[in-house]
């Protein structure tokens, strides 16, 4: 049971190829923080306080999936075919749950 | 420009470090952290707070005081702060504590005696006072008001115990800009100068053990970014404990040894407790202390020895306690222990020996960091946060530096079947959004309930309700067919809000968790607090000057009474007089010793006596010339 949703790169929202390595990785998620964090908020960045927090979130989430390996390559895979899948647990009924993904269990 | 102005250009900011027995507070001022000093000259300041017929005190006078008028002094509010009066941990200190506590509703009230009369606090308000203390400190050394302050809280506080300590910033009257994590805030004292300083990044655990509270948290420093990976701790372990364990000790050793008991009598207590509390210090030092207490109880001397084996064997227990955290931080952050570029020591309760000799056996003999100020490191990193915030981003040191904190604890919502589902696992980075959807489990239902719990079991009662919200007005559907969307979102302080909306209706519903639960104060009580406080502060400075006034009568009375005596040129019947006149006014303030009189009173005794003494005076020095 999966959800089409519009196509997310992870790598654009780092502003990274896709051959990128670890430490790029790392380094973009730092450098972007420092821009978009809630506490660096500087209005030079050309975007209110909340779309700056809301990109903050972004490139969190970006980097959580690109550092860790496995994620990484489940992305890449998905990223080569088709729209970037959302995939949700509904817990109370639990239909869909078994999905080992955890990149896009939960949506910012 | 190296002064750290907040945005609205409101003075400087402020960093307190609001501990469970000490207090610490820093400014950025000239391009680094100067720690302030009260006006006793201490750098750190006790949390106590004494109501007494003569006004309010707060800081070493409370403390000094203590042994006096031990039911209505009050330390160690952060053990009560955001916590249920039903809890384990409240129910166990209150026996250790010589003052009142009482449930109303569930929420912890410390009764005292104010000024004759009964008067009920909440934790809050006595963190507020001490709050209060340490602006005054910063505000006298400073120069001017200061309404901004980052304050610090243990990482392993939970959402009610943080909004709790924001919302005595704000019954202190301040804005309280941010909420920080005490390990996370020695970790930039730790590595304010180191940062960036090793290619690939510095592992560093933090190992903050206090007065009341214990913490550990795992950092990743590269680049300017602290970024925390874990953190483990115990929000009720500290140095107390040690102290309540040779406390019972020497109890039961008076019991012994002269066959008396002084477990209910609060000032004895007191005494043993605050020998207890110096001995422990000593033996960080030393290997053998004497405890030596006059006419303890019932006239009875009390005069013993403890060694520092004896005190590692009291508190054992609580020592091997400590290192379950740092496991379960390194577990958590999947990272070996070899790993570890610096283990930094933080808290007055590291300063015991046994303490370091575990935590090094634990990392294989690694040599421990002790470079920075176990006692104001805390209040330093505040105090760089506070800049950070405040400043304009024209602070060159603090300017490529930024925080990444972790929430302590995992968050979720319990399912019909009682399990706890976590939607925001523990040491997630905040601030974070996190969305879960969910659905009905029964056809036609319109109304779900949303229990919101923080905790790491995985039955849900087991773990920390922190409210309930219910999302009403579901359209009619097969169960298991409406969506609903659960979003947690958390901010920078670490503060939750839930809300839930479905989505074919679009119906919406949202808390911020702890508006909505009964043991915190709602926004009308805040208010009245905030009154109350203020009206504190200006008691607070009305018996100040009524204490000045009285200080000076007390001056120029015995002034005259010393003057005159050694006067030969005064004749006998003016000499009289004014002898009988100072006499008078000393009997007056002998009467009233133990309370103060009004202003206007001291003033017109006053006057009465230079209205007898400055005419003798003139005439005689009129005729001497």
């Amino acid at each position: 049971m999966v959800k089409s949703t519009e196509r997310v790169c992870y790598y654009e929202t780092l502003g990274l190829e896709p051959n990128c390595s670890t430490v790029d990785v790392k380094k973009a998620y730092y450098a972007m923080s420092k821009i978009y964090h809630p506490d660096k908020y500087n209005s030079d960045c050309g975007m209110s306080k909340d779309e700056a927090a809301a990109k903050f979130l972004e490139v969190k989430k970006a980097y959580d999936i690109l550092i860790e390996p496995d994620q990484r390559a489940i992305f890449d895979s998905y990223r080569q075919t088709y729209a970037v899948p959302e995939v949700f647990n509904a817990d109370l009924q639990v239909p869909f749950n078994n999905i080992n993904f955890n990149g896009y269990t939960d949506s910012g | 420009m190296s002064i750290a102005f907040d945005a609205k250009g409101e003075g400087l900011a402020i960093g307190i470090d609001l501990g469970t027995t000490y207090s610490c507070v820093g400014v950025w001022q000239h391009g680094r952290v100067e720690i302030i000093a009260n006006d006793q000259g201490n750098r750190t300041t006790p949390s106590y707070v004494a109501f007494t017929n003569n006004g309010r005190l707060i800081g070493d006078a409370a403390k000094n005081q203590v042994s006096m008028n031990p039911i209505n002094t009050v330390f160690d509010a952060k053990r009560l702060i955001g916590r249920k009066f039903s809890d384990a941990s409240v129910r166990n200190d209150m026996k250790l504590w010589p003052f009142k506590v009482r449930g109303v509703g569930d929420k912890p009230m410390i009764m005292v005696n104010y000024n004759n009369v009964e008067k009920k606090f909440a934790a809050e308000e006595i963190s507020s006072m001490v709050l209060i203390k340490m602006r005054e400190i910063a505000e006298a050394y400073i120069g001017s008001v200061v309404k901004n302050a980052v304050v610090t809280v243990p990482a392993h506080f939970n959402d009610l115990q943080r909004q709790a300590t924001k919302n005595a910033g704000v019954i202190a009257g301040m804005n309280v800009m941010r909420i920080i994590n005490e390990p996370t805030a020695a970790a930039i004292a730790y590595g304010l100068d180191k940062k960036g300083s090793t290619v690939g990044g510095k592992n560093v655990l933090i190992f903050d053990f206090g007065g009341g509270t214990f913490d550990v948290s795992l950092l990743k420093i590269e680049e300017g970014v602290f970024e925390v990976k874990a953190t483990a701790g115990d929000t009720h372990l500290g140095g107390e404990d040690f102290d309540n364990r040779m406390l019972d000790h020497f109890v039961q050793e008076f019991k012994r040894k002269h066959e008396k008991d002084i477990s209910n009598n609060p000032k004895a207590l007191r005494r043993l407790r605050t020998s207890c509390e110096r001995a422990k210090r000593t033996l960080s030092s030393t290997a053998q202390t004497t405890i030596e207490i006059d006419s303890l109880f019932e006239g009875t001397d009390f005069y013993t020895t403890i060694t520092r084996a004896r005190f590692e064997e009291l508190n054992m227990d609580h020592f091997t306690k400590c290192m379950e955290p740092v496991e379960k931080c390194l577990r958590d952050a999947k990272m070996d222990k070899s790993i570890i570029h610096d283990v930094v020591l933080v808290g007055g309760s590291t300063r015991i020996p046994k303490v370091q000799q575990l935590l090094q056996d634990f990392f294989n003999g690694k040599e421990l960091c002790k470079s920075i100020n176990p006692d104001e490191a805390v209040a330093y990193g505040a105090a760089v946060q506070a800049a950070i915030l405040g400043g304009e981003g024209d602070i060159d040191k603090v300017q490529d530096l930024l925080l990444l904190d972790v929430t302590p604890l995992s968050l979720g919502i319990e399912n019909f079947k009682g399990q706890m589902k976590v939607v925001v696992p523990r040491n997630t980075t905040i601030p974070t959004k996190k969305l879960r959807l969910f659905t009905t489990v029964e056809s036609a239902q319109t109304c779900i309930k949303f229990p919101v719990y923080e905790g790491e079991r995985t039955i849900a009662k087991e773990n920390r309700l922190l409210g309930t919200f219910k999302l009403k007005g579901i359209g009619i559907a097969e169960k298991g067919v409406p969506e609903v969307y659960v979003c947690f979102e958390i901010d920078a302080n670490g503060i939750l809000i839930v809300s839930a909306e479905e989505k074919s209706t679009g119906k919406k519903s949202k808390i911020t968790l702890t508006n909505n639960c009964k043991r915190m104060l709602c926004n009308e009580e805040i208010k009245k607090m905030v009154k109350e406080a203020e009206k504190y502060k200006s008691e607070d400075e009305e018996n100040k000057k009524k204490l000045e006034a009285k200080l000076v009568l007390f001056d120029y009375a015995y002034n005259m009474k010393d003057t005159v005596s050694n006067l030969s040129k005064l004749n006998r019947a003016d000499k009289k007089k004014i002898v009988d006149a100072v006499a008078k006014t000393i009997r007056w303030l002998d009467e009233n010793e133990n309370r103060l009189a009004e202003c206007e009173e001291y003033k017109d005794k006053m006057t009465k006596l230079e209205n007898i003494c400055i005419p003798i005076f003139t005439e005689m020095y009129k005729g001497a010339s």
